[in-house]
């Protein structure tokens, strides 16, 4: 239930907003969608790694075969907690 | 005070130059972000990672620009370049400097405000951002705002000097503000589809672009900001960063064989050649050398390891590729900033009023110019008189370290294999004579290859 929360709320956040950017660049009507498309993508990619990471501990209890990745699941999502944070 | 000809775009701040010294503005829209940055420890954090260039705060009232609230002080980069001099891997070390400091800022609320090819310089050690102000506050749950910007200064640039030929670099001197996404998906091969992440951050951007751009055209475009989370964000830069590492250049391989072995006289010649070079390099203790011609390097670095900054200048890119390598390999001694250039068409003054972006005449003189086996090549192959060479270098340096081949040279004769007599006048007694309008020879040594090497002293003050 947890992830379908988190799910929608990505869904709701990647609607478009009206909202005016506050940069002396501009940033491209096109590359702002095209990254909302990306950032939708990533965060799929990451629930549906979540997902399988749960398939596979249900197989590992069931038939004892571990085929669980030991290390991060994806490498373009890896925890961005800063890793020595002053 | 001299306001800096490319400094102009973004109003937060304006760089300035007074003495040999960098300062820069910072004016009431980029104040909060300065403060903030400067309060969370920012830019302590990557001045002391080497990944932004230094900066002191000064009094903005003691200083003549305008209605600065607060005013920085910058150790000045020993020779601005740019990107269409740059080696391929030093244009993609610039990228990934980006990237890198994106993954600092981000997870710490930052993030950059452009991707600017210009923001970042090669001191002859280490890449840096030299943009103090590019460094803003992340706006919640927003999409980056250089996002496009990086695709075309950076991805598009590289994965078209990779794809298909590493001279389409110079394409850069027409488009300052990065490679178009749609002419860049042209230059490509059809293969670079294949690759997921080209095929995402170029050829759907570049559609992307072209249909939301049609749309504002006929005005049925609505302001729309997507959002995007820090954690999607982060995911971005990390793809952007595999599609900028899967790029690489490779030179062919008879270039990497080394100049050393395809070289046509012999060792000895090349000792006395390279003691020559000591010899002068120690008596005058130049600040700045260019070595133009430079090859891979080895005349640069035996000014470099005697302490001098040394611009080393190269037609063929995979020369100057080779020697940035062993550079960032930490394989050279010294400072050293390898530049692909085509001597007889030189970089110009490129950009508004043509002033953003120095020509190379601009950015010297140079203490020491090294001319060693060129002025043949200049003459023969460019069909450049060389006295006109010789006006060309007395606007370029205060003294000129100049090898000069005779036609008997072996490589004189390749030059003319095609050519036969019919070519412009090449003797001793001609280059003494283009030479001495503007130089005086204050060394002279023969080489036993029947090369001679001279050491010249411009006779106007630059």
């Amino acid at each position: 239930m947890r992830h379908l929360i988190f799910v929608t709320k990505i869904v709701l956040l990647m609607a478009f907003v009206t909202n005016h950017a506050h940069a002396y660049l501009d940033p491209g009507t096109g590359s702002m969608i095209l990254q909302g498309l990306i950032a939708g993508l990533m965060v799929a990619a990451t629930t549906m790694g979540i997902y399988w990471q749960k398939f596979l501990d249900i197989i590992y209890r069931v038939t004892g075969k571990d085929f669980r990745k030991t290390a991060g699941q994806d490498e373009d999502l890896k925890d961005e907690t800063p890793k020595d944070e002053t | 005070m001299r306001p800096n000809p490319a400094s102009f775009r973004d109003p937060s701040g304006r760089v300035f130059e007074s003495g040999g010294t960098i300062y820069r503005a910072i004016y009431a829209p980029g104040v909060e972000d300065y403060r903030a940055a400067t309060g969370d420890g920012i830019y302590e954090r990557l001045i002391g990672k080497d990944l932004l260039i230094a900066h002191a705060e000064v009094d903005p009232a003691e200083m003549s620009v305008g209605d600065a609230l607060v005013c920085l002080e910058h150790p000045k980069i020993p020779m601005v370049s740019y990107p269409w001099e740059w080696p391929f891997s030093l244009l993609k070390d610039a990228a990934l400097l980006h990237l890198d400091i994106m993954e600092e800022l981000l997870p710490r609320g930052y993030w950059l405000r452009d991707a600017n090819v210009f923001n970042i310089q090669f001191d002859g050690h280490r890449l840096k951002l030299i943009d103090t102000l590019s460094i803003g506050r992340r706006d919640a749950n927003r999409p980056w705002v250089a996002y496009k910007q990086f695709c075309s200064h950076f991805l598009a640039p590289l994965a078209v000097a990779a794809k298909s030929d590493v001279r389409l670099l110079a394409l850069w001197r027409s488009y300052l503000d990065g490679f178009p996404l749609d002419l860049a998906v042209k230059l490509l091969p059809g293969s670079a589809r294949l690759n997921p992440r080209l095929f995402m951050h170029l050829y759907l951007h570049a559609s992307m672009q072209q249909s939301a751009d049609s749309k504002e055209r006929l005005h049925e475009a609505k302001p729309k900001v997507v959002r995007v989370s820090d954690t999607a964000l982060l995911g971005l830069i990390r793809s952007l960063r595999k599609a900028i590492s899967g790029l690489a250049y490779r030179p062919s391989s008879e270039i990497w064989r080394g100049y050393t072995e395809i070289r046509t006289y012999d060792a000895e010649d090349v000792t006395a050649k390279s003691a020559f070079i000591n010899s002068v390099v120690e008596e005058m203790d130049p600040g700045v050398v260019w070595d133009f011609g430079g090859n891979t390097g080895e005349f640069s670095e035996l000014a470099a390891r005697r302490g001098a900054f040394v611009v080393s200048v190269d037609f063929d890119p995979a020369c100057t590729e080779f020697l940035y390598t062993r550079l960032r390999q930490g394989q050279v001694e010294g400072r050293i900033l390898p530049l692909t250039m085509d001597l007889s068409n030189p970089s110009p003054g490129l950009g508004f009023n043509q002033g953003e972006r120095y020509g190379l005449k601009e950015r010297g003189p140079a203490d020491l110019l090294f001319a060693l086996a060129l002025i043949h090549h200049l003459v023969f192959s460019a069909s450049i008189p060389l006295e006109n060479v010789a006006l060309w270098f007395s606007q370029l340096t205060r003294r000129l370290l100049i090898e000069f081949v005779p036609e008997t040279d072996p490589m004189v004769k390749k030059l003319l294999v095609n050519r036969g007599d019919d070519h412009l006048p090449y003797s001793m007694e001609a280059f003494k004579q283009g030479f001495n309008r503007y130089f005086s020879i204050e060394k002279e040594q023969q080489l036993q290859n029947g090369r001679s090497l001279f050491v010249l002293r411009n006779n106007s003050d630059l």
